[in-house]
Parts: structure tokens; C-alpha cells; sequence
């Protein structure tokens, strides 16, 4: 199978390129109200993590998605195969981590990040003064929820599928991209999005980045954007009004704004 | 019947009735920007939470912390892109703890196409929650025993009423070299056709179904000499049925244990025939080369432990009847004329076997040379049992023999008795030179040796 058949990959307009990574819990098209924007002028290449939306679920390797380089892995081969040589790779919430990671693996194939509501750890870590927001039983529930709404989707949602829902078929294709993930996936990669800590990472960059954090976003708290702004080097931070972890869908022309200024000082 | 009429009859929806209704309704209803913050909850949501309207800011601060990641990570893109989320299982932030709900939303667009405000109406989901989570619960059991049976190594097949394979695991695949189909639908006797037992299963069936025997466990070769053990087991065929009935037929390829058990018995009879040949040559090598007073003595304690040694060997090395020891000590004695014995049914170990046979045959030797039976009236009485229950107690008495002097000194017999039957058995004996007669008694625990 063909990376771009993996991972769902699609691509719109020219110009200098752009990565989008979706982040934990959804797929590419969360990216669809800011990305016929950016492909006006740039070539947008966006896809489906493995083991989510669209992508082969098959491909879904437990060890080699067991970290982000899984992850760092794919979207370099997606960049490869496309004959990319150089890109601004745009990534939200793990994912933003996780093109930082592939930033440093590229070097001078990227030519910045953006990095959409990041958070370089959910989990709170009282040893250095660092507020995640999360302690471990916050994210076990959320982990339960998962298979919780994954039992009701298989009971509930199966003769939708076949067919026999009113509903339009779009709205249908769209639940079954946001439910679909097996929920083993869905659960190990909830644990590798919500364990994960890439502080370390993050402090050694030396890519230009952007990072975009929204005030009212109960996920990632101001306590982790001033620790973003303290120790990622070379970054700056765009405060947006926004309510929600997801501005790129909440307020799209905010995040369009600056991400273009970002491209712009480049 | 009008809508009018449906809430009392005070024409259309009256703004009163309406809120009554919306504040009051038996389910949580809350109204958010497309930003997610709260321009409206009915007061049921309000006291779910135990917390007053203006308090919740965003929908998200309804959840619990867990809750709120949720809803950020998978129910708001789900409701901005496809307009709508339903019936997704969360939990509230209630002033007695997390509560659990049921999720619906809906987005609202303006004309043109942008989301205006999004509904939300939530449930109370307790009942449901834990039917769910008991559901759940036992689903994974279920998901447990099905993989431990999917990927045991034994053969597991579920055969019909009739005979034929219903399914079976990857086990049997494995040793029917079939794949995951081909042997569903085939005759388990043709699958499986034992030698001189082609109905085994048809037959283990009705021996299951007469009770109340609950598994059939036996070894058989098969058409290909593969040794198997075969457990054979009764299945309902529904929860609670207790008429048509599947069995479950275990099969374990045993070839590989069979052949070292008949390699080791193979050895066995090899070493007890040696063990033999051996004694034969001490018995010739002592006739050829002892004095014949001295001979006949030592040959007839060989001649003891040989046959000993056969008896064990011819019982495969296992506990043996007293009774097979005395017999052999009644025929050196001269019949049961002068050698009686009496007691309950007891087996001994191999080990006690062999120093019992050496004990009997001294003490015979001696009343036959000195004792009772030197005389043709003398006689010789053994009793023994298990007061205790641990211990074997065997008395030895004489009479009718010559007057009886304790010896000044212990005789080559005496003294093997003891050694042989304190130090391999762990025994007491006791000796008893009775002027009408000579006594022994032996104590061994029944426990020592196997």
C-alpha cells in the first residue's frame, strides 16, 4: 500500500508547502475552514494520522506508533514520496509536538512550525512546579469515556451505517472518520498523546515555530503557554480570544491571521 | 387532538408554559455560543450541578475534568463539523461527584451557513450507566476466555448433537495441519478416527448425557499414531437449555510424553532384567567359590532379594500386599500347617517390600534351624495391624519348639534384621526369647517409601 493510500493523504494548491497534522481524537478534516485559505497561495498537503480517519487502520503499528516517531516517521515519508523538499509543517494539540519532533529530524527541510494549542505535557508534574492542568486519574476517565462512546457507537451505530439512517450520507461518512479508530488504537494513542512528555524536546528546538494558544482553552491552561514561551527557543506566541482547544474550527480567520503573519515574517 | 389542547388548552405555546416547560424539563438543556460559552441552562441542568446558572461559563465546564478533555478532543469538532453529536456518554461535575450522562447537541446555522449558537440536551444516564458498565464488564470476560481458548495450544473443537464440527480454535488447526474452515462440518470420528474406538465420541456422548460424570478424559492413538489425550465434555447449546447439547472435545497431541514413557519403560525392563542377571551371577560365583555350609545360606538370601525384586518388577515398582511377602515366607516355612499370618489388607513400599522379604526370611531360617519349626509340632504366628494407623506392627511368635535361651550374643540374623529394617525402614525391633517360644516384634511407619 502507498503512503498516500496509508494515510489518506490529500493535496491542494502550489506554492511553498505546507504539512497540516491533525491532532488527538479527529482527522484531517477538522483542517477544511482554514485550508482552502492557505491553498491559495501555498500547497497544503493534508492526511490522517495512521490508525484514525481515513487511514489504513491495518498500518497501525502498535511498536512503531507505540512513540511520536511513529508519527515523526510517517509524515516524513508522506513529505518524501510527494518529493517535498522543504515545508512549514503545521501541527495541533500531540501533533504540534509531534512536527517539532519531525522539525528536528528535517532540519533544514522545515522552514518553520506552527504549533496549533500545544501542550508539551497534559500531566501535571509537581517535582519542577510544571501545571499541566491533568493529573493521571483525569486522563484514565477520559480514557474510559473513549470506550465507553465506542461501545454505543458499535451498538448503536451499526445499522446507520448499513444504511438504514435518514441522516445525509456526509454526516454519516463524518461520524463513522470521528468513531471509527478501533478503539485499541484509539485507546493507545489516547495513552501516548496524554503520558507523553516532550518538554525536553521542545526546549532544544531550533526551528522557528508559532504557537498558537487560545485563552479560554480548558485543555491547555496559561500556565503551560508561559511555559512554552519561557523555554521553546526561537518561538513566538500568538494569543488568540478564542474559547476551546480547536481555533482552527472555532474562529478560523483568527488562526488563518496568524499563521499568514508567521509565513509572511519567514 | 390539537397542540392547544395537548398543554391545557391556553392556545399557542404560551411564553409561561414554555419556560415552565424548558426550566423544568426532566431533562438538562443548555444553549452555548459557537465558542462554546453558555448563554443559557434550565434549572434542572442548574441543579444537577448543584450550581447556579451564571457560575457555568462553557459548556465544557459542565464535565468533569475527564469529561472536559472529551468534550475538547472529540465532541466539539464533532459538533462544529457535522452539525450535531448524539448520545454521547460523559459525566457531570455534580456536587456529590461525577454523574454520569448521555450528550446530544445540535448546531445552529444562520442563513448564511455559520453556526449561531449550539443546543445541548443531556440525560441522566446512572441506570444506564451501569447496566453499561456491568455489559462491559462482561464482555471482557467474555473477550478474555475467548482469547485464552483461541489461542491455546490444545485442540478445542465444539461438535453438534450429530457429530460434526460446529467450530474449533487455532490449536486445532495447528494439529490437523487444516485451515481455520476446512474442518468445520466434518465428522470429529472421521477427523479424529481412533484405533478399535471408531464411535468413541457418539459413545462418550451418551455415557456424558446418562451422568452424572462431567468429563471423559482418556489417551487413544489415532489413524496416524498420534498419541492424544481426549477430554470430552457436555455444552449447552443456549444459557439455561438443558436439552440440545454440543459437546467440547479437548485434544492434546501426547506423542512426545507417550515415547519418553515407553522409552523410560523400556529402560526399566531392561535394568530390572539386568538387575536379575546380575543376582544369578552372585548366586553361581557363591556356589563355585563358598564352603557349602556357608553357600547354602548366602545363596538362600540372594535367592530372597531376587525374588523380591521380581515381584517389584512384575508390579511396575509400586506399593505391594503384605499378604504377597508373607505367602512367599509361609512356602520357605512349610506350609500354612506351620506358618499362619492374620490382619487387614496393607501394602507397603518397594523399599519396605525388600526389608521385609530379607526379615521374613531370617526369621524362618532361624526357626527352622533352632526354633519352632525344627520341630514337626512347632508352628509360627504372625499377627499384625495398624493400631495406630500410621504404623505397621507386625508380632512374630513361636511355639512348640525346644525351650528357648536367649542367646549371649546377637547372630549374624539378628543383627541384619536390625540393621536392615531400623536403617532403610526406619523400624523398631524388638527381640523376645520366651522359654516356650521365641517373639519379634517390628514397628514400621506406613508412611516412609513410596
Amino acid at each position: 500500500m502507498s503512503v498516500i493510500t496509508r494515510n489518506n493523504v490529500s493535496e491542494f494548491g502550489h506554492g511553498p508547502a505546507i504539512m497540516l497534522a491533525h491532532g488527538f481524537g479527529c482527522d484531517k478534516t477538522m483542517w477544511q475552514h482554514i485550508l482552502p485559505d492557505l491553498a491559495r497561495d501555498h500547497r497544503v498537503v493534508s492526511y490522517d494520522l495512521t490508525g484514525f480517519g481515513a487511514s489504513d487502520l491495518d498500518a497501525y503499528d502498535f511498536e512503531r506508533h507505540g512513540s511520536l516517531d511513529g508519527h515523526v516517521r510517517d509524515l516524513i515519508e508522506i513529505m518524501d514520496t510527494l518529493h517535498i523538499d522543504q515545508a512549514t509543517l503545521v501541527g495541533h494539540s500531540i501533533s504540534a509536538s509531534m512536527v517539532m519532533l519531525a522539525a528536528e529530524r528535517l532540519g533544514p527541510r522545515a522552514s518553520g512550525v506552527v504549533m496549533v494549542s500545544p501542550s508539551p505535557r497534559f500531566i501535571d508534574d509537581p517535582a519542577t512546579g510544571y501545571e499541566g492542568g491533568f493529573s493521571m486519574e483525569d486522563i484514565d476517565g477520559l480514557l474510559v469515556f473513549m470506550e465507553e462512546n465506542h461501545l454505543g457507537w458499535s451498538m448503536q451505530m451499526a445499522p446507520t451505517i448499513a444504511g438504514q439512517s435518514p441522516e445525509a450520507p456526509e454526516a454519516v461518512k463524518l461520524t463513522q472518520s470521528f468513531c471509527q479508530t478501533d478503539p485499541r488504537i484509539a485507546r493507545h494513542f489516547g495513552r501516548l498523546t496524554f503520558h507523553s512528555d516532550q518538554r525536553e524536546a521542545l526546549s532544544r528546538s531550533t526551528c522557528p515555530s508559532l504557537i498558537l494558544h487560545c485563552l479560554h482553552d480548558t485543555l491547555v491552561p496559561q500556565s503551560v503557554a508561559d511555559w512554552m514561551q519561557r523555554n521553546v527557543p526561537q518561538s513566538e506566541v500568538a494569543f488568540l480570544d478564542v474559547s476551546g482547544h480547536c481555533p482552527h474550527m472555532t474562529a478560523p480567520d483568527k488562526t488563518i491571521n496568524a499563521i499568514r503573519g508567521f509565513l509572511d515574517r519567514r | 387532538m390539537t397542540g392547544a389542547e395537548r398543554h391545557g388548552g391556553c392556545g399557542p405555546l404560551s411564553g409561561a408554559f414554555a419556560a415552565e416547560l424548558l426550566e423544568d424539563a426532566p431533562c438538562g438543556i443548555a444553549v452555548s455560543d459557537p465558542a462554546g460559552r453558555l448563554t443559557y441552562v434550565n434549572a434542572t441542568l442548574s441543579a444537577w450541578t448543584g450550581r447556579h446558572a451564571a457560575e457555568i461559563e462553557t459548556i465544557g465546564g459542565l464535565f468533569t475534568k475527564a469529561g472536559q478533555i472529551f468534550y475538547d478532543t472529540h465532541m466539539e469538532p464533532m459538533l462544529l463539523l457535522q452539525g450535531y453529536v448524539r448520545e454521547i456518554s460523559c459525566h457531570l461535575r455534580g456536587p456529590n461527584g461525577p454523574c454520569p450522562v448521555v450528550v446530544s447537541a445540535v448546531a445552529r446555522h444562520d442563513e448564511a451557513g455559520a453556526i449561531v449558537r449550539c443546543d445541548y440536551t443531556l440525560f441522566d444516564a446512572r441506570e444506564r450507566h451501569g447496566y453499561e458498565s456491568a455489559l462491559r464488564h462482561a464482555q471482557r470476560e467474555a473477550e478474555d476466555l475467548a482469547a485464552i481458548v483461541r489461542n491455546a495450544s490444545n485442540a478445542i473443537l465444539r461438535v453438534g448433537e450429530d457429530g460434526h464440527v460446529l467450530s474449533w480454535n487455532r490449536g486445532a488447526c495447528t494439529l490437523f495441519e487444516e485451515d481455520e474452515k476446512s474442518g468445520i462440518g466434518k465428522r470429529i470420528e472421521d477427523l479424529v478416527a481412533l484405533q478399535d474406538r471408531s464411535s468413541w465420541h457418539a459413545e462418550g456422548r451418551l455415557q456424558l448425557s446418562k451422568g452424572p460424570q462431567e468429563e471423559l478424559l482418556f489417551e487413544a492413538r489415532d489413524q496416524h499414531e498420534t498419541d492424544l489425550e481426549i477430554s470430552l465434555t457436555l455444552a449447552m447449546s443456549e444459557p439455561g437449555s438443558g436439552t440440545a447439547r454440543d459437546t467440547v472435545v479437548t485434544l492434546r497431541d501426547i506423542s512426545e510424553r507417550k515415547n519418553v514413557e515407553r522409552h523410560l519403560i523400556d529402560l526399566a525392563r531392561e535394568m530390572n532384567s539386568r538387575v536379575s542377571t546380575m543376582l544369578d551371577m552372585v548366586t553361581g560365583i557363591a556356589r563355585q567359590s563358598l564352603p557349602p555350609e556357608i553357600a547354602g545360606e548366602f545363596i538362600s538370601r540372594i535367592s530372597v532379594l531376587a525374588r523380591t525384586h521380581d515381584m517389584l518388577s512384575s508390579n511396575r515398582w509400586t506399593r505391594v500386599d503384605l499378604h504377597s511377602i508373607l505367602n512367599f515366607a509361609l512356602s520357605e516355612a512349610g506350609g500354612p500347617e506351620r506358618f499362619r499370618f492374620s490382619g487387614p489388607a496393607v501394602s507397603v513400599s518397594p523399599q519396605q517390600a525388600t526389608c521385609l522379604s530379607v526379615a521374613l526370611n531370617e526369621l524362618v531360617s532361624n526357626a527352622l534351624q533352632h526354633g519352632a519349626l525344627s520341630r514337626p509340632s512347632g508352628r509360627v504366628d504372625i499377627e499384625y495391624d495398624l493400631a495406630t494407623g500410621e504404623h505397621l506392627c507386625i508380632r512374630w511368635s513361636e511355639r512348640g519348639g525346644p525351650v528357648v535361651v536367649a542367646p549371649t550374643r546377637a547372630g549374624f540374623g539378628a543383627r541384619m534384621l536390625e540393621t536392615v529394617l531400623a536403617r532403610d525402614c526406619d523400624a523398631k525391633v524388638d527381640f523376645d526369647f520366651q522359654p516356650e517360644g521365641f517373639r519379634c516384634r517390628m514397628r514400621l511407619p506406613l508412611e516412609s517409601g513410596i
